[in-house]
């Protein structure tokens, strides 16, 4: 149970560090190249910022995406309103790293279309990836559970429809 | 394709792409001090600068009503100017603990758009007339105090006193106002966009920004010429 009195730093510091694959994925998914590492200081500050207000019964993932997520979309990105894709290179992987040829395509596929949904599309389709329920997702974005689904449905139909599309072109 | 494929392969990309990521743990420290974040620091610093000014006017308020405490038509300006004054630097204040709190990203996505909006809205569209006015009551009160003639003031040109006043006027709060109806239209954008799910407008909206930057600046060299004319004239 976290103080909301006295945040605990070294804890606060070391519950960031266990999840940071969540603020590198979505700096890779909402900030260009040259704005990835002012938007991973930025997520953390704000983190530290809103600390206080984490209620300890919450789960402490659920909570870090909500303000990274938010970050990401109102902090940097929307004051230099800047809508830039992932390029390919972005997402290259290398030679050596190579298994499987086609997944690895598949996954460049999926990362570029991803980063290429409109903000809201791209926070829902980002969540449910990332295993969030329903609920935990319209709890972050605000909207509701019922609408979550419905655009659900629709984005997983897109990715899918043009991942089987540019896999067979490649 | 089925839909935990995609999990999958989310996963999988995740793996391979954060390995070269190396964030440790004295570097997330590190950022846990960093004090203020560079998109809010213009901000503050207009919210802090028009604060300061507001203290600047009440000391300078207290010298010239000192100074025409003979006069009885000055004092009662004076009087009004202070009452404005400390009541601007009170809710320049609240606006400044507002603005903090708007910036905790805490909340759901969309409460916080609409507590952005209002606060863009209501409490910031006060806070500009205020700090115009903050900047109009420092230049009158220098005036005063350094023309202060044994507990008179003379104008001696009244259209061209009010002309400047007028031009610094729309000089300042034109610069705040544009500066300010630019982040409101990108809230206002962002939030239309959460609500339909489409980027279309926050893209028009930067094209319209764009063709504003240019109105903006024309009507900057305007007010600027404006003003150095009014200067130039009551210097000579």
């Amino acid at each position: 149970m976290l103080s909301k009195q006295v945040p605990d730093k070294a804890y606060f510091v070391e519950m960031v560090y266990t999840h940071m694959g969540i603020i590198y994925k979505i700096c890779k998914l909402y900030a260009a190249e040259e704005d990835k590492e002012d938007l991973k200081q930025e997520i953390i500050f704000q983190l530290w910022k809103s600390y206080p207000t984490f209620r300890g019964d919450a789960k402490f993932q659920s909570w870090m995406y909500r303000v990274a997520l938010n970050t990401a979309m109102l902090g940097l990105r929307a004051r230099k309103v800047k809508y830039t894709h992932l390029n390919e290179h972005a997402l290259e992987i290398s030679d050596e790293s190579r298994e499987d040829r086609e997944e690895e395509v598949r996954i460049k596929l999926l990362y570029k279309q991803i980063s290429n949904l409109n903000d809201l599309d791209k926070t829902i389709i980002f969540l449910y990836l990332e295993q969030c329920s329903y609920s935990e997702i319209a709890e972050i974005t605000g909207i509701s559970t019922k609408n979550v689904s419905v655009r659900l449905v629709r984005i997983k139909e897109k990715l899918k429809a043009q991942l089987n599309l540019q896999t067979t072109e490649v | 394709m089925k839909n935990d494929e995609l999990i999958h392969l989310w996963q999988k990309g995740s793996d391979r792409m954060f390995r070269e990521e190396k964030t440790d743990r004295d570097m997330i420290t590190q950022y846990l001090n960093e004090r203020t974040l560079k998109g809010n620091r213009s901000m503050y610093f207009n919210l802090i600068f028009y604060g300061a000014i507001h203290l600047v006017n009440i000391i300078l308020l207290s010298l010239n009503l000192a100074g025409y405490q003979n006069n009885s038509a000055m004092i009662w300006i004076l009087i009004a100017q202070l009452a404005i004054t400390i009541g601007s630097l009170v809710f320049s204040m609240d606006v400044f603990y507002k603005f903090r709190e708007i910036n905790n990203y805490s909340e759901t996505l969309q409460n916080l758009i609409q507590k952005q909006l209002w606060f863009y809205r209501k409490p910031y569209e006060i806070w500009l007339f205020l700090a115009t006015l903050a900047a109009i009551i420092m230049m009158i009160n220098l005036n005063l105090y350094v023309d202060n003639d044994n507990g008179s003031y003379v104008i001696h040109n009244k259209l061209l006193f009010a002309g400047l006043m007028v031009a610094v006027f729309l000089f300042i709060y034109g610069t705040l106002k544009v500066t300010s109806l630019l982040g409101l239209r990108k809230l206002k954008a962002y939030l239309s966009d959460l609500q339909s799910g489409v980027l279309d407008q926050s893209e028009r909206m930067e094209q319209t920004r764009k063709r504003f930057l240019w109105l903006w600046i024309v009507v900057f060299l305007l007010l600027t010429a404006f003003l150095v004319l009014g200067i130039l004239k009551a210097v000579n």
